[in-house]
Parts: structure tokens; C-alpha cells; sequence
């Protein structure tokens, strides 16, 4: 008899909680108080394969496609084009990694500096999972750009913006710990109708794009939390002290609220380290 | 035995990305074509899917589960996220516009791989009532809720339909007796597979 039979029919409540909390999730998914249920019933029931139900629907679901009268529906080639590449080795496997860890962590560094920080702290209070957020990469040289180069732009730019599109919000960056903010001052002005925006900064410290550069993440609250949209990299020229940044994300983000800037090495990353965030804004919808 | 396609990403050879995606693309679209509203989400949803293939690859292990059953889980779970999020549910009218069917065409039995005829075989082999709740579920991402108003069944009992015929969909698959509850539908040329028991954790 299988572990799930002798399962199924052991008798007990919380045996028939637990297997219909694996069927729940593989079908229409659990809610954050289900999810910690059934962690916590896992932890009890270590014989229970944890994703059982959820590899049953995923057999069914191949079966369904399989065969050549599945209509499988091939992909178009542009969605398969903006497919990202995965990160090299070192990175899957450490990201892989650090993300399990950050979510065992109660408190992650970054987290503990907030309390020291109210533009941090405003960022957990919108319920962005911060600890979980960006799990550690091991450094290194990007192989390939991973973010797109944000163009930079004038101040006309921002006018036209303001002048077209009729929902441009605006608000101001809050400084980060990272020292490169230390004499910044920068705005956001973002138009979710049109899914593009600047963002003005002033006094933020010239980088070399050899050795690093600036990195825009957009969160949504429609989102995975620890995904956030890759806004692109920029760079800070030397001696120029204004440097408007479009903003074009590469994905739709209809309720995005908050853009967090972040130095990376050149090319950017899929996944920060979240060890210096020079600029973090929270939009009010 | 040589290395899987997901073993070989999370070495970084590119060439394994790029067979990953002739080969499981389709798959990817076509499940996210059917959970999602619109082309615009869908396109949405397979770069985050594959977002988390790749960093789920390390942790593929062929004795659980074929690559495709592999990957389709993490669609699955990626996909029924994104609905939870949107708090919606889908009508009758999208589920029958993206609804892919599975024809019994004469030859199609023929042509499947033989895990997926076990498959077949295995949903078949469920009561007509178990079955088409099971369907319904599965293949139209219908809320538990609204089966037992489509059906006319109470819902405790639909519940226990979706969990009993997951239950004996894997433990047919699993083979002949074999007691861990993994199986193997494979597209095709897929790896060899099962074998193994106990609790393996593969979630992303």
C-alpha cells in the first residue's frame, strides 16, 4: 500500500486536514494562514510527500498536452524572446540556496537597519516581503546584461510626460544608507497608463559602469514579492550633477508602488544582494 | 546516465536553456494560456514560470518526477498564485476559449508516451463522478465552490473527490505497487524515470 493510501486512511483529523490541504494547494491554492497550516502539519507528518497532490495535477495537466491532438500551443516567438536567460551556475545554485534561507530568517540584516531607518520601514509597512525579498548572490561579473540600459533624458522629457499623460504621480525618493545617496535628493514621476515615468536625480555620486552601476526594481502588489520588475540599469555620469532616468520597465506593472534603486555590478542582477540602496519611493495610489 | 536538460541549466549550459525551451515551452504557454484572461497575462506568467525553472533547477531530481511533470508543477503553482492574487475566477466563456481538448482521436492513445497513457488510463479508471469533478478542477480551474454548484454535489463531497482522485492518480501512476507515490508522465523523449521513496521536497 502506498504512503499516500496508508495516509488517506489513517485515521485522524489532522491526517485528512493535512491531505486536504496538498489538494487544496495543487488546485486552487491556500491562503497565508492555510500555507502556515500546512507547514506546520508537514512538519508533523515528514512522511507525507509534501508535493504529492500538486505532482498528481501536474501529471494530469501533461497528460493533457501530450499526444499530437493535445493542441499544445507553441509558444510565440516573441513571448520565447523575452524569456530571460537563467544566471550562471554559481548564481542559481546561491540564490537557490539564500532564497530558503530568507525565508526562515526572522530578520534579515537589511530589516534590522530599518529600525534605524524610517524610508525602510515605510517600505515594510506596505507589506513587501523585504526579508524575503532578494536573497544574496555571490559576486562576480555579470556574463550578460540582465536589465536593459535606462535611457537618459532631459527635464523636457518630464514636461512632456507631465503635459500628455494625465496621471503622472510624483513623489520624492527617499535617501538609503548606501554612501552614494549621501547628497542626493531625487523625484519619481511615473504614469501607470502609460507604463513609463523619470525619475530626476540630483547629487547622487557619479559611477564607474565598469565596476558598477545603478539598478531600478518595481515592485506591484499583484506580484511575487520577491520578484520584482527589473527597471534597468543606469549610469551617473561624472560631473553632471541632474540626470533625468526614463523608466521602462520591461513588464506591465499596473499598480506598481514602489521603486527601489539599488547598485549592482555592471550589467545588473536577477536577484540583489540588497547590500546598498541608495533610493527607495513609495508612490500613494 | 547521461544529465537532464534541468541538471545541465544548473551547471549554466546554455544549450540545455535553449532545449528546455524548444521543449517545454509549449507546455508552458499552453497551461498559462488556459489559466490566464488575457495573451497580455499569459506573457506575463511564462517569464516569471521559467524565472523560477531556472532557479528551481538545481533541485530537480529525476527520481521523483519527469521534467515536464516537473516543470508543469511549477507552473501550476506559479499560475494559480497569480489567480489567488487577482481574486478571480474564470468564466465559462474563457475556460471554453482557452480550454485545450484532449481529442480521443483513434490514434491518439497510439501516440502517447506510455506514462501518459498510464495517465490516461489512471483518470479513467476513477468513477465518472470522481472523474469529472477531478476534470473540472484540474483541466477548468474551477473553485471548489463553484463544482459543487456545477454539479449539483455538496461540496465536502467535491473536496473529497479532488483529493481522493489526486490520491489515486498518483499511486497509479506510481507503477506497479511501487510505494512512494511518484510517477512519471513524460512528453516523449523524456528522462527515464521513477523509483524513489519518502518525502522529497522539490518545492521552488
Amino acid at each position: 500500500m502506498s504512503d499516500l493510501r496508508r495516509h488517506d486512511v489513517s485515521i485522524g483529523p489532522e491526517h485528512d486536514r493535512l491531505m486536504d490541504l496538498l489538494a487544496d494547494e495543487a488546485t486552487v491554492g491556500l491562503s497565508e494562514h492555510e500555507h502556515a497550516e500546512l507547514e506546520a502539519l508537514c512538519l508533523r507528518h515528514t512522511d507525507v510527500p509534501r508535493e504529492c497532490m500538486q505532482l498528481a495535477a501536474a501529471n494530469l495537466d501533461v497528460l493533457l498536452f501530450s499526444g499530437p491532438a493535445s493542441r499544445l500551443e507553441p509558444m510565440p516567438e516573441h513571448v520565447r524572446a523575452r524569456i530571460a536567460p537563467p544566471p550562471t551556475r554559481a548564481k542559481v545554485a546561491v540564490d537557490a540556496d539564500r532564497d530558503l534561507a530568507a525565508y526562515r530568517l526572522p530578520q534579515s540584516p537589511v530589516l534590522a537597519r530599518s529600525s534605524r531607518l524610517g524610508w525602510l520601514a515605510a517600505a515594510a509597512c506596505l507589506g513587501l516581503a523585504v526579508i524575503g525579498w532578494w536573497p544574496r548572490l555571490a559576486a562576480g561579473p555579470s556574463d550578460y546584461p540582465v536589465a536593459g540600459v535606462a535611457r537618459i533624458e532631459s527635464l523636457a522629457a518630464v514636461d512632456r510626460l507631465k503635459a500628455s499623460a494625465g496621471d503622472v504621480l510624483v513623489t520624492r525618493f527617499d535617501r538609503g544608507p548606501d554612501p552614494t545617496a549621501a547628497a542626493s535628493e531625487a523625484k519619481l514621476y511615473w504614469s501607470p497608463s502609460r507604463q513609463e515615468g523619470y525619475m530626476v536625480f540630483r547629487g547622487l555620486k557619479a559611477n564607474d559602469p565598469r565596476v558598477e552601476q545603478y539598478q531600478l526594481w518595481i515592485f506591484d502588489p499583484e506580484r511575487d514579492e520577491r520578484h520584482p520588475v527589473h527597471g534597468g540599469v543606469f549610469d551617473i555620469p561624472v560631473g553632471q550633477e541632474t540626470v533625468v532616468v526614463k523608466v521602462e520597465p520591461r513588464l506591465t506593472v499596473p499598480k506598481a508602488n514602489t521603486f527601489v534603486v539599488t547598485v549592482e555590478r555592471p550589467g545588473g542582477v536577477w536577484v540583489s544582494d540588497r547590500k546598498r540602496i541608495p533610493a527607495i519611493a513609495k508612490l500613494s495610489s | 546516465m547521461s544529465d537532464t536538460i534541468l541538471q545541465r541549466v544548473s551547471t549554466g549550459d546554455q544549450s540545455a536553456v535553449r532545449e528546455c525551451l524548444d521543449r517545454y515551452a509549449g507546455l508552458v504557454w499552453s497551461l498559462a494560456r488556459r489559466f490566464c484572461f488575457n495573451q497580455s497575462e499569459a506573457e506575463d506568467a511564462v517569464q516569471e514560470i521559467f524565472l523560477d525553472v531556472w532557479k528551481s533547477s538545481p533541485r530537480y531530481d529525476a527520481t521523483v518526477a519527469s521534467e515536464a511533470t516537473f516543470i508543469a508543477m511549477i507552473a501550476r503553482r506559479r499560475l494559480i498564485d497569480r489567480r489567488r492574487r487577482a481574486s478571480r475566477q474564470p468564466d465559462a466563456e474563457t475556460i471554453a476559449r482557452n480550454l485545450p481538448r484532449v481529442e480521443q482521436t483513434p490514434g491518439r492513445q497510439t501516440e502517447l508516451s506510455e506514462e501518459a497513457t498510464a495517465a490516461s488510463r489512471a483518470l479513467d479508471s476513477l468513477r465518472p463522478e470522481q472523474q469529472r469533478v477531478l476534470r473540472l478542477s484540474i483541466y477548468q480551474g474551477l473553485s471548489h465552490e463553484k463544482i459543487a454548484e456545477a454539479t449539483g454535489l455538496p461540496l465536502g463531497t467535491v473536496k473529497t473527490h479532488v483529493r481522493r482522485g489526486l490520491i489515486r492518480i498518483r499511486e497509479l501512476l506510481s507503477g506497479s505497487g511501487a510505494s512512494d507515490g511518484v510517477s512519471a508522465v513524460r512528453i516523449r523523449n523524456d528522462d527515464a524515470l521513477p523509483g524513489s521513496t519518502g518525502r522529497k521536497e522539490v518545492r521552488p
